[in-house]
């Protein structure tokens, strides 16, 4: 079920209604029933029977880890690890396969062996957000943060929550339990703002995130025809088309869930605002990041392993990079991850995963070198106009790494797709019409500088005044709120891709 | 509470008033004036029972049967419910619309949809499906003619299909193209393309036994006349036919002539209809004026001949059609001005119109011309000035209204409708002054600093059109 859909958001108004009628302890039933409805919309029978398997084993796993953490640990770690490798295997057979069975026919090429055929599983929406979520929490429960829910029907309310599925947040069970357990009261406000935050993200989506898809897909498709400044205004857009799609989405998401009373993490804040590249991922995808912060990059960290190679760098390299080397390691390794549960092929692990891995690298190593740097040529780097410098200088390296993220095809699309930007240089493509042959007429992209421009003054106005837009809206007079939401409305209904003269199609980070 | 309650109801209420005024906006409608679909002068002219013959069918239909005729000869208040590409399913449904506010003695039916099942274009399924107001009869057709719940949904919600419009919002979305309104259905073309049928396929007699879905078709629709009391009667247009066509046809017609049904083929009675192949029709099967003209007065025999059907004209409920036959009255003429070269001719007709804003302008050395320009200045009444002395005079309604001589400056404006104005200025030229016209900055007749005789412009305000723009040297 798409969740920019009509028929969602009937699903979501009959959900709330109930929700608020049933007395406050049975809510989460409410929410159970809903899971299953979405899930049994969203997944085959033989998919959903893949979901219910693997939340099994997170619940069982988690009964037993906490039986035995006291009495037993090294059964507790087992079991815990068990669980996790099972949860996480499904994740990895089910959807990067593929990646496993590509080196291998390289080495059997090689070889000169016969190669195996390339394997194609079905797999079920959101395998990659709830796997990590059901990990977090074994993991939890194994470390004794959090108790293990022992009602199963309450497990599956919290583990089958319906509104991540389709592009997270990756959230904590002990962060979020109590919220979707817990009946809450109809709070007027919380709910005009989950119904804002969610017209706000079909606004991003609709609006803006599908026709810049437009002019993306014709580019990358056939770079050939689309050369030289082509490629680089699709690069850009495509950074753009990302974030209006993915933090539309999320928008959706916390909106449904806030209208239920329910407080989900955020995922985005600000991120084009960042001034580093490590600053730019606690801003972006940050329920992503913490999970991997948290769930390997630190116990990669305080390994045995890792302690040792750190004690042998401090005695070879001196202390500072002795405690670097090791972090650098640690870095590369979740950097890989981040790319890899992109999805099995290399343009992500390239793309979002390594490129920014090493881009964070050595902007540490090289830290003390820019310093001097600044020193020397009088920079100083406290201005508004070196602060943007860094902004865009950030900007300019995500687009870079966003460029192998988007081709879909893999890295040899990439390289091609750059190979054409390079290549041609064709500047006048600006200003002879030229850009109206990649699907967008004039009309459009005058939607999409309107709506855009009001995205980013709307996004600077909220970080400057450190409020959301909502709050700051809500602090005016009635009339004036009113013509703003009439207005988005209207302009969702009047401008946005639906319907079936388009091709409507689903979030990006769906398929991940 | 209460008051919370009492926002969130003001809040939806004013957000379904903005959306259903917008909707008038964006609704699928036709402003091109083509007159593909005439289910919008259906609701208009709805609000009283009054129609007596009801035409339905595909584009066949609109370009054959005109309403304006059958009341200019018989008084007969017909209606002409012809959608471009209407298949069977949609023509019951039709039929059923017209039903709601209507009780027509007579409904002929254009069989000619038999020969295809489903739409070729998709416009012609937002016509049959999205022109129609959301009622019962409309969701059954939708859920007929859609395969996915997504389709369905779409064409039932209207806005998932018709925001695209935003693009191509043209004048008559924002207000109701008369003409449309005025024609009651019937599309005017003078378009001529000569063609001849294959006369061996006509009348061959080879036949394919009727289709369950054509069969259906004509018993629905002869059942809904026993129970709603219409007589039905089928027709088939002199269009193009192939041998499986013309197969399909006589199966059709067997079938009817087996339960006892009326129906007419034109093409087989072309003789006595008087068709001529090469100046009835503006391609293989599409009717112009000439052949609906001929049409129209062999079906008007056939209603008298057949039916009591009363008399309606002088009637004061029966404006639309008065206004119908007003209106094509005023094309007729503007089609035979349009073949007049001499300029008191044209004046001759212009001064029998009315809703004109004429513009009359004597210039340079327009005595020594060898047109009669004394007669038009005569004929139209232009005596603010003296004829002798030149100037521009502008006309409106019939009666004159402004005068300006030659050698003075000046400027005329006469708002003609709800957003056109018509401009008339005499201006500096090298050569003296001379008439300049235009409409909406546009001109109609750019300033010609040597330009010697009559200019004469004629706007009719009732069709919207210049019916002459011309210099008479």
């Amino acid at each position: 079920m798409n969740i920019t859909a009509f028929v969602f958001f009937v699903f979501i108004g009959i959900v709330a209604l109930l929700y608020y009628i049933v007395p406050k302890k049975a809510r989460w039933i409410v929410l159970l029933a809903a899971n299953i409805y979405f899930l049994s919309q969203a997944n085959d029978l033989l998919m959903n029977g893949f979901w219910l398997l693997c939340a099994l084993v997170t619940y069982v796993g988690a009964r037993l880890v906490e039986g035995n953490r006291e009495t037993h640990p090294g059964r507790a770690k087992a079991l815990a690890a068990v669980s996790v490798l099972i949860v996480i295997g499904f994740m990895i057979v089910l959807k990067d396969s593929s990646f496993f069975v590509g080196i291998y026919n390289n080495v059997t090429g090689l070889l000169g062996l016969q190669p195996a055929p390339m394997p194609s599983f079905p797999a079920p929406m959101g395998i990659s957000y709830y796997s990590l979520i059901w990990a977090g929490y074994l993991i939890e429960v194994y470390c004794g943060t959090c108790a293990c829910e022992k009602n199963i029907l309450k497990f599956l309310t919290f583990c089958g929550y319906f509104p991540i599925y389709t592009a997270g947040p990756i959230v904590r069970f002990q962060d979020v339990e109590s919220n979707i357990l817990e009946g809450h009261s109809f709070d007027y406000k919380r709910f005009t703002f989950g119904l804002q935050r969610i017209l706000w993200g079909l606004m991003k989506k609709l609006i803006l995130s599908e026709r810049l898809a437009i002019v993306v897909n014709k580019v990358y498709e056939d770079s050939y025809a689309y050369p030289g400044f082509y490629v680089w205004i699709a690069m850009i857009l495509f950074v753009f088309q990302l974030y209006t799609d993915f933090s539309g989405c999320i928008d959706i998401v916390l909106g449904v869930s806030e209208m239920l009373g329910i407080e989900l993490p955020e995922n985005f804040s600000f991120p084009f605002l960042a001034q580093s590249m490590s600053e730019f991922w606690r801003c972006w995808h940050i329920t992503l990041g913490g999970w991997l912060r948290d769930y390997i990059l630190y116990p990669i960290l305080k390994s045995d392993g890792m302690q040792k190679l750190a004690g042998r760098c401090k005695k070879r390299y001196g202390k500072k990079m002795g405690k670097s080397i090791p972090t650098w390691i640690g870095l590369l390794i979740s950097w890989f991850l981040i790319g890899f549960w992109h999805g099995g092929q290399w343009n992500y692990i390239l793309g979002v995963g390594l490129f920014c891995g090493v881009i964070i690298i050595t902007g540490e190593m090289l830290a003390p070198v820019f310093a001097r740097l600044k020193n020397v040529l009088k920079i100083n780097d406290k201005t508004f106009a070196y602060r943007c410098f860094q902004r865009l200088r950030t900007f300019l390296l995500f687009t870079v790494a966003l460029s192998f993220f988007r081709a879909y095809d893999g890295l040899e699309q990439g390289f091609l797709v750059w190979k054409n930007g390079l290549t041609v240089y064709n500047p006048w493509i600006l200003t002879d019409g030229s850009l109206l042959r990649l699907g967008l007429d004039q009309k459009d992209i005058n939607i999409l500088w309107f709506f855009g421009t009001i995205l980013a003054v709307s996004g600077i106005l909220s970080y400057v005044k450190k409020q959301s837009l909502r709050e700051l809206i809500a602090k005016q007079n009635l009339v004036f709120r009113w013509i703003l939401y009439l207005f988005l409305l209207y302009s969702v209904i009047i401008f946005g891709c639906y319907g079936i003269n388009f091709d409507s199609a689903a979030f990006i980070y769906q398929k991940f | 509470m209460m008051k919370q309650l009492g926002k969130v109801i003001a809040f939806l209420l004013i957000f379904i008033l903005g959306l259903s005024g917008l909707y008038r906006i964006f609704s699928w409608k036709e402003t091109s004036g083509e007159n593909k679909s005439s289910v919008q002068a259906l609701y208009e002219i709805g609000d009283k029972d009054r129609v007596d013959v009801v035409f339905i069918g595909p584009s066949f239909t609109y370009s054959l049967a005109n309403p304006a005729i059958l009341w200019d000869d018989y008084g007969i208040a017909s209606f002409n419910l012809g959608v471009s590409g209407q298949d069977t399913e949609a023509a019951y449904t039709s039929i059923l619309e017209v039903l709601k506010t209507q009780t027509p003695e007579v409904v002929m039916v254009d069989f000619s949809a038999t020969m295809t099942e489903g739409y070729q274009v998709e416009s012609n399924r937002y016509r049959n499906m999205l022109a129609y107001r959301l009622s019962k009869e409309n969701y059954e057709l939708i859920d007929k003619l859609t395969e996915t719940f997504d389709e369905k949904k779409d064409f039932l919600l209207r806005w998932p299909i018709v925001h695209t419009r935003y693009k191509e919002l043209q004048r008559y979305d924002f207000e109701q193209y008369m003409p449309s309104i005025y024609t009651l259905g019937f599309c005017y073309d003078w378009t001529i393309m000569s063609w001849m049928p294959d006369f061996t396929v006509l009348y061959s007699k080879e036949q394919t036994p009727i289709s369950p879905i054509n069969q259906e078709f004509v018993d629905k629709i002869v059942a809904l006349s026993q129970e709603r009391g219409f007589s039905v009667v089928f027709y088939l247009p002199a269009l193009d036919r192939g041998e499986d066509t013309q197969r399909i046809f006589n199966g059709v017609e067997a079938y009817m002539d087996e339960i006892g049904v009326t129906y007419l083929d034109f093409a087989r009675n072309a003789a006595e209809i008087g068709i001529d192949y090469q100046t009835d029709f503006i391609d293989h099967g599409h009717s112009n004026y000439t052949g609906a003209k001929k049409l129209t007065d062999y079906i008007g025999r056939f209603l008298a001949e057949n039916f009591r059907l009363e008399d309606h004209r002088g009637e004061p409920d029966y404006e639309p059609w008065e206004l119908c036959s007003l209106y094509q009255s005023h094309l007729l003429a503007m089609k035979n001005v349009q073949t007049l070269s001499e300029p008191a001719d044209i004046a001759e007709i212009l001064v029998n119109m009315d809703q004109l804003v004429i513009v009359a302008s004597l210039e340079g050395d327009f005595l020594s011309s060898d047109r009669d320009l004394a007669r038009v200045y005569d004929t139209l009444g232009l005596y603010g000035g003296e004829y002798e002395d030149g100037g521009t005079w502008v006309i409106q309604d019939g009666e004159l209204t402004d005068y300006i001589p030659r050698d003075t400056l000046g400027e005329v404006h006469i708002r003609v409708n709800s957003a056109d104005t018509v401009s008339v200025f005499r201006m500096e030229t090298e050569e003296g002054t001379n008439v300049k016209c235009q409409m909406g900055g546009l001109p109609y007749n750019p300033l010609q600093p040597n330009a010697s005789g009559l200019y004469l412009m004629a706007y009719d305000k009732f069709t919207n059109e210049v019916i002459v723009n011309s210099w008479f040297r």
